[in-house]
């Protein structure tokens, strides 16, 4: 019996004992064919199981056997062939009577075996999970010490750069450019370390769904974006735009890596250029960003949104911000795509549940 | 408190190049201010206490405004803020956590803890003259520092 069941109630077990029983013996009085007295026996021994009841379960085989075994006992002598006959009809029924009871008990030891490998294994799958937790905790307070960490020496880099660049006298040209590179060289670690940072903060993040209005989302970031405003990027929002289940947070990251990556992937010498417009689909909205920049090649498509796989477009470390954004898309339960022609532009799409 | 009117900030930080360029952003920008820092929490508290070398009020004076980094060693940014907190006659300092890190559970935390504002390292040294001037426009002009005029 496995501990956290309830063990049987002595009052039901004794009372079940006493109907079945007087029944038995009220039909073998008034002498009931023999099939309504297996029955008789058989349905209290399965009533044992049900309640999981090994001491009512044999004080019923025994009284039963017994029963059964007075018969036989009385009519041994008796050389009269039909008497014969019955005797053995009475053996019969104590050697069911004796089946029965065992192979329920069997079934019962079973059941509880099954019981206490499955608590165990309920155990043993919780103390893992519980592991498993905490590696991860543990590992993603390694990853954010060391990401945070390596920052301060960037910081440092960078500004005793452009202070020697802005303060030297004495630098010639040739080393004054090699000091800016080893800022820029900073720089780009810094931004892709806070980009990592970004990653993973997409992962773990909760993200509350609410309706979004997301042509006001995008206006309102190429307002306040100094990077967005027309002199960077020239942005067309054309049409209506549904409604939108979503995250407003998560919603502004994925758009403004779309519109870095339009910035980044322009062709060279030209204004940046991109329109976005929404379709409906079903239950869902489709919202498409059109360029018409360098466009990707066909060999690239596969891996745009895997995490630093993409070479950048001006070596800004924009590989991640793709990757964010399918990972957030798919946490506001979307889909994302992109189609794309190298030389005529990219088609960026996402799928987002309409909020209706 | 200092009978200098010029407003005092005690940066606290571990790394060396921040204070560095701390100095430099406060010799351009923040005029009269004082700058003394310190580079770990027990420091922090101990100036702030008066206690052992730091009870000498004119070479240690009671801060204006407190800049604190968030991961020192030892106490943490954090800790010595809930210390601060915690005394009666430094519940209205301006105390500003300065930090690498932009995670918003680390500003909620800060918010919580009683923070006057949460500023985010800049990703350069040099760029430490805007946190200078940000500080300076809100809490640096003495007649607007409240722990000044308690």
């Amino acid at each position: 019996m496995p501990a956290n069941e309830p063990r049987p109630s002595v009052a039901i077990s004794i009372a079940i004992y006493i109907v079945t029983v007087g029944l038995t013996a009220y039909f073998r009085l008034y002498l009931f064919p023999t099939e309504v007295l297996s029955l008789s026996y058989g349905l209290p021994l399965f009533i044992c199981l049900l309640q999981r009841d090994r001491v009512l379960l044999w004080a019923l085989v025994v009284t039963f056997a017994a029963m059964s075994g007075f018969k036989m006992v009385y009519l041994l002598p008796d050389p009269n062939p039909q008497d014969r006959y019955e005797f053995f009809q009475w053996v019969m029924h104590v050697i069911n009577i004796l089946v029965i009871g065992g192979s329920i008990h069997a079934i019962l030891n079973l059941t509880d075996k099954l019981h206490t490998q499955n608590a165990n294994l309920e155990q043993r799958v919780q103390e893992r999970t519980a592991d498993l937790q905490e590696s991860i905790a543990e590992l993603q307070r390694i990853s954010y010490a060391i990401t945070h960490d390596m920052r301060a020496p960037l910081r440092a880099l960078q500004g005793f750069a452009s202070i020697i660049d802005q303060e030297s006298r004495t630098l010639d040209d040739n080393h004054r450019q090699m000091l800016r590179r080893i800022g820029i060289a900073a720089s780009r670690m810094d931004k892709l370390i806070t980009d990592a940072l970004n990653y993973t903060d997409a992962v773990r993040q909760e993200m509350k769904l609410s309706p979004v209005d997301c042509a006001r989302l995008l206006k309102g970031m190429i307002e306040s974006y100094p990077a967005f405003q027309p002199a960077e990027i020239e942005i067309e929002i054309r049409g209506e735009f549904p409604m939108v289940l979503a995250n407003e947070a998560g919603l502004t990251q994925c758009f403004s890596a779309l519109l870095n990556n339009a910035i980044a992937f322009a062709k060279d010498g030209q204004q940046p250029r991109l329109t976005i417009r929404a379709e409906t689909r079903n239950e869902f909205v489709r919202f498409w960003f059109e360029d018409q920049g360098r466009g990707i090649p066909p060999a690239m498509l596969p891996r745009v949104f895997d995490i630093f796989s993409s070479d950048s477009g001006k070596g800004e470390g924009i590989g991640i911000g793709l990757a964010i954004c399918r990972k957030i898309i798919e946490r506001l339960r979307g889909r994302i795509g992109v189609e794309s022609e190298p030389g005529t532009g990219s088609r960026f799409w996402l799928d987002l549940k309409r909020a209706d | 408190m200092s009978d200098s009117s010029a407003a005092i900030v005690l940066y606290v930080e571990d790394e060396e190049s921040d204070v560095i360029f701390m100095r430099r952003a406060f010799h351009q920008v923040g005029g009269d201010c004082k700058l003394h820092s310190v580079n770990d929490g027990c420091q922090a508290i101990a100036w702030l206490k008066g206690e052992g070398i730091y009870s000498d009020r004119n070479k240690f004076p009671i801060p204006s405004l407190v800049l604190l980094d968030v991961n020192l060693p030892g106490f943490s940014g954090f800790d010595v803020l809930l210390w601060v907190r915690q005394q009666a006659e430094f519940k209205t300092l301006p105390v500003i956590l300065f930090s690498s890190s932009g995670r918003p559970e680390d500003e909620r935390r800060a918010e919580a803890l009683g923070a006057t504002n949460y500023f985010v390292k800049p990703s350069s040294g040099i760029d430490f003259v805007e946190v200078v001037r940000a500080l300076s426009n809100r809490w640096l002009v003495p007649s607007s520092t409240p722990h000044l005029l308690a």
